[in-house]
């Protein structure tokens, strides 16, 4: 009885790793697979805006701006309203994939090395890149969660976290004037050329 | 005088209770058997026994009032940094009551995955990244509008102008030169951080492309996977491995942000940079600036072009440029 005991333990524990393992092979496909089809995209996207237009669709797939904005906001996200949340969601995305588009110029393509992926829980993993872009280095990287899905929460460059470089920006609205505040500064972003 | 004597070790094992207890009756006194506990009758041990008398109250365990569970606070999420390993918050273990059949057969059960944990579980999660003091914020926002204009309306053109003059081969082995002739500045702040193997790659590093790169103008050891990716070093860099803090943030003219620490580095790196000995070294000042403006030149456009990264669809530019820098000099630090 007490060696079944143990074997079963043993299985368990040899298990753990696999899940691990397979979780991370999964993110690492899905993270492959979205920056090939965005390249694909930005190859034939004539300027940042077309690509912008282009890529909105592949994007709302593939990265998770519901939690992107909720993080980037923190707390004070609790005090917005169904509707205010909502607004935020749609501002903040559109000011992603500019962002993330402002990155690509026309005619110029990455050369993306993909390093060691780590999981440090098993619903999340971190894919660290080093990618090769007009004759420079950066690491840059993917964070990835398991959200109806394997979706992007975040893009970390040269150590720099885009939604934590947010962060300390809406929280600073926020204190000046909360909810309402942090969706005028939002809006005066996206209306801005 | 053994009955005595016994009674007294029974008092000495009951503490303070037995003690402070009145004058045990006869039914307090009881004899250990093998069928159990017995009183003592007349408080006497019986003819031909070798046993001991002992007190009730010494050998039955006082029956104890059930403890009331406490209720436990309500566990608040922690604040997590974010660049390091983000984890969700660990909901509190709600105690399971099995069933009679659970309890009968235990069966092991293998949960995959957590229940989905409630949006907004997790808005705590970059609560600590990028701070840094501003004590002097109001003038540091003052420097940066100011730099603003001088990127855009002089410092913009001029290096618009410099990319239109020279190719981008051309200028990609000015900033190979460059790099390479700002050697002491890496090598000697790894030796600064005791990072000997780093100093000795460096060394490997300026060798290959000074020899083989024609004077540093091809950057030959990218080709050396050992030689390829060696972390950037500098003084700043160093201060904050030898664990100074970053101090207040400020805003230099021209230059940009910087930390108080950072602001002393560049002092280092400015006396280990080859190209600033020129102004020392008796050489006329033509040619010290011929040697320092493309150096200067290609500064200044790596400086645009980190600054356009920062600020394009800011909601304020001056948080997201103070917060990208600490950020990045942060992640340099722990290289």
């Amino acid at each position: 009885m007490k060696t079944r005991a143990v074997l079963i333990a043993l299985t368990l524990l040899a298990a753990i790793p696999n899940a691990f393992a397979t979780s991370t092979a999964d993110a690492e496909a899905f993270l492959k697979k979205s920056v090939n089809d965005v390249v694909s995209i930005a190859k034939s996207s004539p300027d940042s805006t077309a690509l912008a237009d282009s890529l909105r669709p592949l994007l709302q797939k593939i990265i998770s701006f519901d939690a992107m904005t909720r993080r980037a906001v923190g707390p004070g996200w609790r005090q917005f309203t169904s509707e205010q949340q909502k607004e935020a969601i749609r501002l903040f995305s559109t000011l992603i994939i500019r962002t993330y588009s402002g990155k690509f110029t026309p005619g110029e393509l990455p050369e993306i090395t993909y390093k060691a992926a780590t999981s440090p829980t098993l619903e999340r993993v971190e894919v660290s890149t080093m990618t090769l872009y007009k004759g420079s280095k950066y690491n840059v990287i993917y964070r990835l969660e398991e959200i109806d899905g394997w979706r992007i929460t975040d893009v970390v460059i040269e150590g720099v976290s885009m939604v934590a470089n947010y962060r300390t920006q809406f929280d600073a609205e926020f204190k000046q004037g909360g909810a309402d505040a942090v969706l005028g500064a939002l809006k005066k972003s996206v209306s801005a050329p | 005088m053994k009955k005595s004597l016994s009674i007294l070790v029974a008092f000495a094992l009951c503490g303070l209770d037995a003690a402070s207890a009145s004058s045990p009756s006869d039914n307090d006194i009881v004899i250990i058997t093998k069928d159990g506990v017995e009183p003592a009758r007349g408080g006497k041990l019986p003819k031909n026994s070798n046993g001991t008398l002992f007190l009730r109250s010494a050998v039955e365990p006082a029956a104890k009032p059930t403890p009331k569970p406490t209720p436990k606070p309500t566990p608040k999420p922690k604040p997590t940094p974010a660049l390091s390993v983000s984890k969700p918050t660990p909901e509190p273990i709600k105690p399971v009551q099995k069933t009679a059949a659970e309890s009968k057969n235990p069966t092991i059960r293998i949960q995959k995955k957590a229940a989905p944990a409630p949006a907004g579980y997790d808005l705590d999660e970059y609560s600590q990244v990028a701070s840094i003091p501003d004590p002097a914020e109001p003038l540091n926002r003052g420097t940066f509008w100011l730099n603003h204009q001088l990127y855009n309306y002089l410092l913009r053109p001029v290096s618009k102008a410099y990319e239109f003059i020279l190719p981008s081969p051309a200028r990609k082995a000015i900033h190979n030169v460059f790099d390479n002739v700002e050697y002491p500045v890496r090598v000697v702040n790894h030796a600064l951080q005791l990072e000997f193997k780093r100093a000795d790659l460096e060394t490997r590093k300026f060798v290959v492309n000074s020899v083989a790169g024609v004077g540093g103008i091809l950057r030959v050891s990218d080709r050396i996977p050992e030689l390829a990716n060696i972390p950037p070093a500098d003084t700043g860099q160093t201060f904050a491995k030898w664990g100074i803090g970053h101090g207040a943030y400020v805003v230099l003219p021209v230059l940009g942000p910087r930390s108080v620490r950072d602001t002393a580095g560049m002092a280092g790196d400015y006396a280990l940079n080859p190209v600033s000995w020129l102004a020392y070294g008796g050489v006329t000042g033509a040619t010290a600036l011929a040697v320092s403006g493309p150096s200067a030149a290609r500064n200044m456009n790596s400086r645009i072009n980190l600054y356009d990264a920062a600020t394009q669809n800011a909601i304020d530019p001056y948080i997201a440029v103070r917060s990208g820098y600490i950020q990045y000099r942060d992640k340099a630090a722990s290289k």
